[in-house]
């Protein structure tokens, strides 16, 4: 099912024209409206007269995270805040948090998008929602709420925890898809077993998976205990929120929506735009909103993308499923590697968890790299052979995936220490060594 | 079916349009909203091939027209109501009509013409009554009745209206915009430029927003409608709350 033919199968050709009227109105709207974007393009001497053709965006600068922290609260609206009728903002964990504001016609325009990826992912009028993102600042669980709503589907707006509640609505109410982070879904997947509840006699078939990076083997994983298919989708809080991009049932790649937003990769280092089927950083520019619009942000997740027509009948280009962050990104003997690469390789391999730490060092100029990896509780009481065996599995598959040489230390279960409730994935020591020589 | 492609325009030194772009797909009814000397006018005759723009491309049915001179842009089925209607006051409401059938006339059957005029009649009963009459006495709603039939004369697949309610009073412009509703549902395709935004919204699928030669704006008709810049500039609208 596709939800807006028009727009989600649009010619190419039209398309490239449609993003071209709105990326003008929207630098003209900016220019004119955000003292940040008129600052920054008159010290740069470019105008938003000058963009002729969607090449031409290129030639603009790009907006981090750091600049919308620095206009905290407001400082980046176009519009007073007596248009705007809704409010959200990121958590902050890392520092100010980053405020995004909505007008009537942009929650339309939400509501519209996170219909289509939840249709996309399957999601009809017939369905029982059971959305389990936290309701609050968090963008998630309104954005696909209101789509859902628009869908015409029952939505159950459980909110995060009380797994145990969770479940029990789950049966009673007939849920039939579930809306969560894919860690949360495998949570609740434990729970049932534990339980000893078969999930074959839920309603349950579908699941949309948010929030976090979905590595194949975990949907797989997902998938096969809970008896559903799973479909991943991709938002930005600053962005929008969720609706920027969705699989349909082909997963191949989420299908993202250019008639609303203008993706481009870039080089996270030089920050050069990539040709098309390249990996690197996403940075997308809005074309509808009229709260809080942005020209090239930088999302810091690591994709590519493909323009290719995909079977399902939309036009729109898919991007890959979102690797890792540009901030987490590791350079070892010049091979980029993600955390979650390597999270996904031990995911497909039995006897250990996704519990890990990656430590890179530099030994007499040569960079390391050492994987630590917790095993399940019955696997580490047995012999060492089965343990090397492991160990030698996984780092093989390093070696073949990811392209570069690592040694793999398996530990004992919950022996790698959570700072802040999150083990640090990465211990990058080469940092403090290469200033000392 | 129309396709602006980041066209830029000059009045001598002075800039009228900038980089603008816009299209009309077959079946549309496209309105282009703005002030007085936001460059309204300035784009419907860089469409139908009047002006040259400086910068930019022009696209009609897939076919790259940029430069093309008004008559064969005509012949091609962009067809343009003038604004402030430009009817020739001394002939009469008839002669105005077939003139406007001039690049038929010759190649098709006279009949053919004809019964064009008779739809137009249908459209327009009180021309048929006045048939006979100089254009130049009509009443302005009437001369835009007149204005508006000669250009479909010519069968136009693409119909720019030029501020169609121009100097008309309230009632006629009601009747004016009566009739574009008629022709939407002729699924003729139309652009109308308008600074009457809550007439041209009504009957429009969707809009731009032009000011000082560039585009602010795009979006559907409720989108518009919804927008409070749109609401503040152009529907004379302004909610101010309580608080403020």
């Amino acid at each position: 099912m596709i939800w807006d033919r028009r727009y989600e199968c649009m010619e190419r050709e039209e398309m490239a024209q449609l993003q071209l009227e709105r990326l003008q109105s929207t630098l003209n709207r900016v220019y004119r409206n955000v003292s940040f974007y008129k600052k920054r393009f008159d010290g740069l001497k470019i105008l938003p007269d000058e963009i002729q053709s969607l090449k031409d965006l290129e030639g603009f600068p790009l907006t981090a995270k750091e600049d919308l922290r620095q206009s905290y609260p407001y400082g980046m609206f176009a519009l007073p805040l007596r248009d705007v009728v809704r409010i959200h903002s990121s958590s902050g964990v890392t520092g100010k948090p980053t405020v995004t504001g909505y007008t009537r016609n942009d929650l339309h325009h939400w509501s519209q998008l996170t219909a289509r990826v939840l249709t996309a992912g399957g999601i009809t009028k017939e369905d029982v929602v059971q959305i389990t993102f936290k309701y609050g600042l968090f963008t998630g669980a309104f954005g696909l709420h209101h789509g859902a709503e628009l869908i015409g589907a029952s939505v159950i707006p459980m909110s995060t925890g009380n797994t145990a509640k969770q479940v029990l609505i789950m049966q009673d109410y007939k849920t039939t898809a579930l809306v969560s982070t894919p860690s949360y879904a495998l949570l609740l997947a434990r729970h049932m077993e534990a339980e000893g509840m078969d999930p074959k006699n839920l309603s349950l078939k579908l699941a949309l998976f948010g929030g976090e990076p979905c590595p194949e083997p975990m949907r797989r994983e997902i998938e096969e205990r809970l008896f559903i298919s799973a479909t991943d989708n991709y938002g930005v809080s600053e962005v929008m929120g969720p609706g920027v991009a969705g699989e349909c049932d082909r997963k191949n790649g989420l299908h993202l929506n250019e008639d609303h937003f203008i993706p481009e990769i870039i080089d996270p280092q030089t920050l050069k735009v990539l040709p098309p089927g390249t990996e690197g950083e996403l940075v997308l520019t809005t074309l509808s909103k009229e709260a809080f619009p942005l020209v090239r942000y930088r999302t810091r997740d690591i994709t590519s993308l493909d323009f290719a027509p995909c079977p399902c009948g939309r036009t729109l280009a898919r991007m890959k499923k979102v690797l890792g962050r540009s901030d987490d990104i590791i350079i070892v003997k010049g091979v980029n590697v993600f955390p979650s690469q390597v999270e996904s390789i031990l995911l497909e391999v039995e006897g250990v968890e996704p519990r890990y730490q990656i430590i890179v060092d530099r030994v007499e100029g040569v960079d390391t790299l050492e994987v630590k990896v917790e095993v399940h509780e019955r696997v580490f009481s047995d012999e060492i052979k089965i343990l090397q065996n492991i160990s030698s599995k996984i780092e093989r598959k390093i070696r073949e995936i990811i392209g570069v040489t690592a040694k793999v230390k398996l530990v004992a279960p919950e022996s790698l220490q959570p700072k802040e409730g999150k083990v640090q994935k990465v211990v990058d020591r080469r940092r403090g060594r290469i200033e000392k020589s | 079916m129309l396709r602006v492609e980041s066209i830029s325009a000059f009045y001598g030194a002075i800039q009228a349009l900038r980089h603008v772009s816009i299209h009309v797909t077959a079946g549309e009814i496209v309105t282009l909203l703005g002030g007085n000397g936001a460059g309204k006018t300035t784009l419907l005759k860089i469409i139908s091939g009047i002006l040259a723009p400086a910068k930019g491309r022009l696209w009609f049915s897939g076919q790259n027209v940029t430069g093309w001179p008004p008559e064969r842009i005509l012949r091609l089925g962009v067809g343009q109501v003038p604004e402030g209607r430009q009817i020739f006051a001394p002939l009469s409401v008839l002669d105005n009509l077939i003139l406007g059938a001039y690049v038929r006339f010759r190649r098709e059957e006279k009949r053919e013409v004809l019964h064009e005029l008779d739809s137009i009649y249908e459209l327009f009963p009180v021309l048929r009554e006045r048939a006979g009459q100089r254009a130049g006495t009509l009443s302005g709603g009437e001369q835009q009745m007149v204005a508006i039939g000669r250009t479909l004369m010519a069968r136009p697949k693409l119909l720019l209206l030029d501020e169609p309610s121009m100097g008309l009073a309230p009632k006629v412009v009601g009747d004016i915009f009566k009739t574009i509703q008629i022709l939407k549902s002729r699924a003729t395709t139309i652009l109308i430029v308008e600074q009457n935004a809550k007439a041209a919204l009504k009957v429009a699928d969707r809009g731009y927003v032009i000011e000082t030669g560039r585009i602010i704006l795009e979006g559907e008709t409720q989108d518009l409608l919804n927008n409070k810049e749109v609401q503040r500039a152009y529907l004379g609208k302004e909610y101010r709350e309580v608080w403020e």
